[in-house]
């Protein structure tokens, strides 16, 4: 009779040192790939140092004067009005900046120096939205 | 183990990255007519303390008018996105905006939406 050979077991263990590399080579690659949040914003338009004369600006360019917590909207010398941030938006969007030529989209803001940054963002992106370009004041 | 260290290595860079304005406390303004922009390539911010950040590096309105205008000229559409702390006066934030304006790069100003 032959002999019956016991089977021998063999230790069956799986070697995991490669499942670290690939965990952390897939962290990686969703780190890289995952888009991130993007930030809310808008676009301002400024006429640039070097190209001074793209701006037309007279008597009747629309200004908007920012002072403490009043908005004080004028397009002439005796047309000048107390207004709330909705009204300016209506009065700017009433222009149709977006069917005008850029040389003719001049918003002058002139800001008191008390005025913090806030109330002045609300101010230059109702501008830019409703297509202005924004020219500073200096004093 | 080689793999280990590699793999830690670019762990550690690409976390340095992300955690370059980490320690800049900054709160947005809010605005009604804003739009969502694409991650930007270059940013500049203005925190609570006044600090001037390009890149997660403190500097000048100055120094950063002129790489600006490096960058504008090598590129008609390059766009820096410029974040101000809402709290800050009109001298705090309205030479970086000039600055910004004059280097000719395009400049987009974050906030927060209004509820």
């Amino acid at each position: 009779m032959a002999r019956l050979r016991k089977k021998k077991t063999g230790d069956i263990s799986l070697d995991l040192t490669s499942f670290s590399d690939i965990a952390n080579l897939l962290i990686i690659f969703f780190i890289l790939t995952t888009s991130l949040a993007r930030p809310f914003g808008r676009q301002i338009e400024m006429p640039s140092s070097a190209k001074p004369e793209e701006q037309q600006q007279n008597d009747s360019t629309p200004t908007v004067r920012i002072t403490g917590d009043r908005l004080i909207f004028s397009t002439g010398e005796n047309n000048e009005k107390e207004i709330s941030m909705n009204e300016l938006r209506s009065e700017l969007w009433a222009r149709k900046f977006a069917e005008q030529p850029k040389n003719k989209r001049s918003v002058v803001v002139e800001t008191s120096p008390e005025v913090s940054y806030d109330r002045y963002y609300q101010v230059v992106t109702a501008v830019a939205a409703a297509g202005g370009v924004i020219a500073i004041l200096e004093e | 183990m080689g793999d280990i260290a590699f793999l830690l290595i670019i762990f550690f860079m690409l976390v340095s990255n992300f955690m370059k304005s980490a320690n800049i406390e900054i709160e947005r303004p809010r605005g009604a007519e804003l739009e969502q922009q694409e991650s930007s390539r270059c940013s500049v911010v203005i925190d609570k303390d006044r600090t001037l950040w390009f890149e997660g590096v403190q500097s000048t309105a100055s120094e950063i008018k002129g790489v600006l205008q490096d960058q504008a000229e090598r590129d008609h559409e390059f766009t820096v996105h410029v974040s101000i702390h809402r709290d800050l006066q009109k001298k705090d934030f309205m030479p970086l905006i000039q600055a910004v304006s004059e280097s000719g790069a395009k400049m987009i100003l974050t906030g927060e939406p209004e509820e």
